[in-house]
């Protein structure tokens, strides 16, 4: 770099705050890679220009200086052929039709989400379609970047306990109206307020926002304040907090939201408006006159519900759907082998936690739950349940993907060590595995019951359908029996803090919302003293030093196995692109095209 | 006759009283909470206790049965917890649909069973009899996913002459289209069934003195068939359609799951899935009611058909 190069990101850095300025000089310093600058970059609302400006300074010419480019996720097409990186939509060479209607496959809404009320929408079935007629503050990509969607840019102060979001001027309701500071605030305190049963409750705790923290500076400037440092917030009101859709402030009831929008009661800012909506079968969705976004090719979007995923893909290889938004691997092996399908493979956070209570009963003693860990062989389950799409994980929720994640040291598959750990804690026993009753969760309590068994720990599988009610934690009712071990599913986030804070942090109360998934029951001083530092540390390095110690508690005392995170996967005919999946489930379609 | 109608039709009341008793125990005392399960595992204990209170599903059980009861006389189930909207928006429109594939699967099974059994019959022990015999056998103990599978991957994935599944909607070539495979489906498995009836009850009549009766009489063969035999061996034959019929309205949860069929059975699965109670009561007691008034209507029927069994409670 010269004293040129040097001015110019000089002049950069005088533009940005301190965060900012930290992430610019680590990336200058060489202690960040080009990758994780990027990924880094739009967290702390770096815009693109910066980035790019940065990049080129430091005459770094080995990777595209595309943001979009540095996406995890695969793509392939023509059976199993070329594959490619993207996240931005494909080029194709057919030519592209303009207007056509895509079809794609939905799973019917939980009874939270059944009217779409982006207050209660808590699961896949709901959020891919909340999100077809809703933005958020940031767009969360499927590389962990952040884009910005109705905020255009932000920022925040030299301690990161206070974030500053610009709304973009462009960005409008359906009805027209601009969307302004009012509005945030509206939406986030609606959301906040523990009176409304938000299911992002947990992630804005997690984000250290309380009711009151969210205030409008001015038409086009909020203002969150925090309790307390949180390097990642704007994941927290980005596309991965999938309630946190922006809504007029003078929407006061989203209980019918579907209803209400295809109405024209209720205004969005997304690229379709609800044409109609049945809860049982489906969505037609039809173009927002008045998006704001970049023009569409697609004239309408209509979303088929499917209860069974061999239904999903017959209708699928019978060309009566274009795409399935995501799908398990199991079942669907077919469409691997057939050029006509595009496949696009993302590494998502998505996994399973295998609880082990810490507190009391057989796995109290951490020598049984090393143990555990031992005995689990994660590459065969890998490739038993998923023919090989999903990573490896090691008991720690900070996966690889994330850049903060630091080193994850392998746990070895080593049953003599295991059985002496056993042995050493007073011999096997019997105790009975609960969890989930699906997914892939069936498969995997057999896969741990003969790895228990190998050891000396006879387990007896009980997935239940009331798991949650009854064997996850006891936070929410102490009453309830909990389990002393239990398959929990998670879902994806672009960070890792809300698994640790809500999964694995000492419970104090559910009204702090540290600890409440907490069924390992997992109580360390240490390890949360580890959290906090990571959660408030702005710097990467400072992240991966903190995750580190994390990881390193969390292999010592294994509260949880967790043994994998799923890649998500999906699937569209050939003629469709530019269709863009996200780990987190959403499926956005503003920029796809039938060609 | 009359006395016999309105035996059976006290019969019909009380056992639908019986049902609603056991409707409602059933979906009543379901394992785990409604509250929790409409607000999700992350809702605070406090929430979802006062849903619980909100929808009346924490009081005593008897005032809650008999308010339902009284309310469901009258054709009101409530509103769907899930949907937050009257049961009977939904329930109408999926028992159409249910209705609608029954009688696509009737129309076909039904004339092909009892021609098959019937042939089966006439033909016993040879050739023909075997080939419908054991091939009704086999498809009725082939799982319904099996054979629904099998004709998607042959009708519409290879040939695409079918569509794989939806809903019966738009013209009535489309919605044949899209009734077709899920009705061979159970045609499948419900020709084996049907066929072993018409053939055991045609057996019987062939056997029967008033055929021999009537074959001495010099009746011709097609007269002997047509007016005694028939008419006698389909006695058993509609006894089964007539079960077979609240099966097809209610109990298609495999079919209509694989071929994406929003009928009447998936609507149950999902409200017990999602502790939609009032969707799953409402549901299931309509389901059983049509089953009960098919009962009655077999019942005369077969009355009809045979004096004996009016006459024998007069005997």
């Amino acid at each position: 770099m010269n004293s040129k190069d040097h001015a110019r990101i000089d002049g950069i850095r005088r533009t940005q705050g301190d965060v900012a300025n930290h992430v610019i000089d680590e990336f200058v310093a060489g202690r960040l890679s080009r990758r994780g600058f990027i990924r880094r970059g739009t967290v702390v609302g770096l815009s693109l220009p910066a980035i790019g400006a940065v990049i080129a300074a430091c005459g770094d010419d080995k990777e595209s200086s595309s943001t979009t480019a540095a996406a995890g996720g695969t793509e392939t097409t023509a059976g199993g052929g070329a594959t490619e990186t993207t996240a931005a939509p494909v080029e194709t060479s057919a030519p592209a039709a303009q207007g056509g209607t895509l079809r794609i496959a939905g799973i019917a809404p939980s009874a939270a989400s059944a009217t779409l009320d982006p207050v209660l929408v808590n699961d896949g079935g709901g959020l891919i379609l909340l999100s077809q007629v809703g933005q958020f503050l940031t767009l969360s990509n499927p590389d962990l970047t952040l884009s910005p969607s109705i905020a255009k840019e932000w920022s925040a102060n030299a301690d990161a306990t206070e974030w500053t979001f610009t709304i973009d001027p462009a960005a409008k309701f359906s009805d027209g109206s601009p969307v302004t500071a009012a509005d945030v605030v509206a939406t986030i305190e609606r959301l906040v307020d523990p009176a409304n049963n938000s299911n992002s409750l947990s992630a804005f705790s997690t984000g250290k926002l309380s009711p009151g923290g969210t205030k409008a500076v001015d038409d086009a400037t909020v203002v969150f304040t925090l309790n307390g440092p949180f390097a990642n917030f704007p994941y927290i009101v980005s596309s991965d907090n999938y309630n946190a859709v922006i809504l007029p402030a003078s929407v006061t009831d989203t209980t019918n939201f579907a209803a209400d929008v295809a109405a024209g009661k209720i205004a969005t800012t997304g690229p379709w408006t609800i044409k109609s909506f049945d809860a049982t079968s489906g969505v037609v969705y039809v173009p927002n006159p008045n998006y704001w976004g970049k023009p569409m090719s697609l004239g309408g979007l209509e979303v088929t519900f499917f209860s069974d995923q061999a239904a999903t893909v017959a209708a699928f290889q019978s060309d009566e759907i274009d795409a399935i938004p995501q799908f398990n691997y199991a079942g669907a092996e077919s469409l691997f082998d057939n050029p006509d399908y595009t496949i696009s493979e993302i590494p998502s956070a998505n996994h399973r936690q295998i609880h082990m209570r810490c507190s009391e009963g057989p796995f109290a003693d951490k020598r049984i739950r090393q143990a555990m860990a031992l005995a689990t062989d994660r590459k065969a389950i890998i490739e038993a349940i998923f023919g090989g799409r999903a990573a490896a994980a090691y008991d720690s929720p900070l996966f690889g993907m994330y850049p903060s994640a630091g080193n994850v040291p392998e746990t070895p598959y080593d049953v003599e060590k295991a059985k002496q750990l056993v042995a050493d804690a007073g011999g096997g026993f019997d105790a009975t595995l609960y969890g989930i009753n699906y997914f892939e969760a069936p498969d995997l309590a057999v896969i741990l019951q003969n790895a228990a068994k190998e050891i000396g720990i006879n387990l007896t599988i009980e997935l239940r359908d009331d798991y949650y009610d009854k064997n996850w934690v006891r936070t929410y009712d102490p009453s309830v029996p909990g389990a002393d071990i239990g398959i929990t599913d998670y879902g994806h986030r672009g960070v890792p803090d809300v698994y640790l804070n809500a999964a694995l942090k000492s419970f104090k109360s559910v009204e702090d919302g540290a600890g409440v998934w907490n069924a390992a029951e997992f109580a360390n001083a240490d390890f949360d003293a580890a959290v906090d530092e990571y959660s408030s540390t702005p710097d990467l390095q400072g992240q991966k030093a903190a995750g580190e110690k994390i990881t390193g508690i969390l292999q010592d005392e294994v509260p949880m196995l967790i043994p994998f995170a799923l890649n998500f996967i999906s699937v569209t005919t050939a003629n469709v692109s530019g269709a863009v999946a996200t780990g987190m489930g959403h499926y956005f379609t503003d920029s796809a095209v039938i060609s | 006759m009359a006395r016999f109608v309105l035996r059976r039709l006290g019969l019909a009341l009380i056992t639908l009283f019986l049902l609603s008793v056991v409707v409602f125990t059933i979906a009543a005392v379901p394992p785990g909470s409604v509250g929790r399960a409409i607000l999700g595992p992350f809702a605070d204990q406090q929430s979802v206790d006062n849903l619980n209170r909100e929808l009346g599903v924490d009081g005593p059980l008897v005032g809650r049965y008999i308010r339902w009861f009284t309310n469901a006389l009258q054709g009101d189930f409530g509103n769907s917890y899930k949907f937050k909207a009257p049961v009977m928006d939904f329930v109408p429109k999926a028992l159409w649909s249910s209705l609608k594939l029954a009688a696509m699967t009737f129309l076909i099974v039904v004339p092909l069973g009892i021609v098959g059994g019937t042939l089966a019959a006439l033909r016993k022990g040879k050739a023909v009899d075997r080939v419908i015999t054991v091939a009704g056998l086999s498809l009725a103990v082939t799982p319904e996913f099996v054979v629904g599978i099998v004709l998607i991957i042959v009708f519409a994935v290879k040939l695409g002459w079918l569509p794989s599944g939806g809903s019966a909607k738009g013209s009535l070539w489309e919605q044949v289209q899209v009734l077709i495979l899920p009705a061979l489906t159970l045609t499948a498995i419900l020709f084996g069934y049907l066929s072993r009836m018409a053939r055991a009850g045609t057996i019987e009549a062939l056997s029967a003195d008033y055929t021999r009766t009537a074959i001495l009489k010099g009746l011709p063969r097609r007269t002997v068939l047509r007016r005694h035999v028939l008419r006698n061996s389909l006695v058993p034959t509609i006894a089964v359609i007539a079960v077979q019929v609240s099966y097809l309205l209610g109990g298609l949860l495999v079919t209509e799951t694989l071929f994406n069929y929003r009928g009447l059975g998936l609507l149950v699965f999902d409200a017990a899935g999602d502790r939609d109670i009032p969707m799953l009561m409402g549901s299931v007691f309509i389901v059983g009611a049509i089953a009960m008034f098919l009962n009655f209507i077999a019942d005369v029927l077969i009355a009809w058909l045979n004096p004996r069994v009016r006459l024998g409670n007069k005997q």
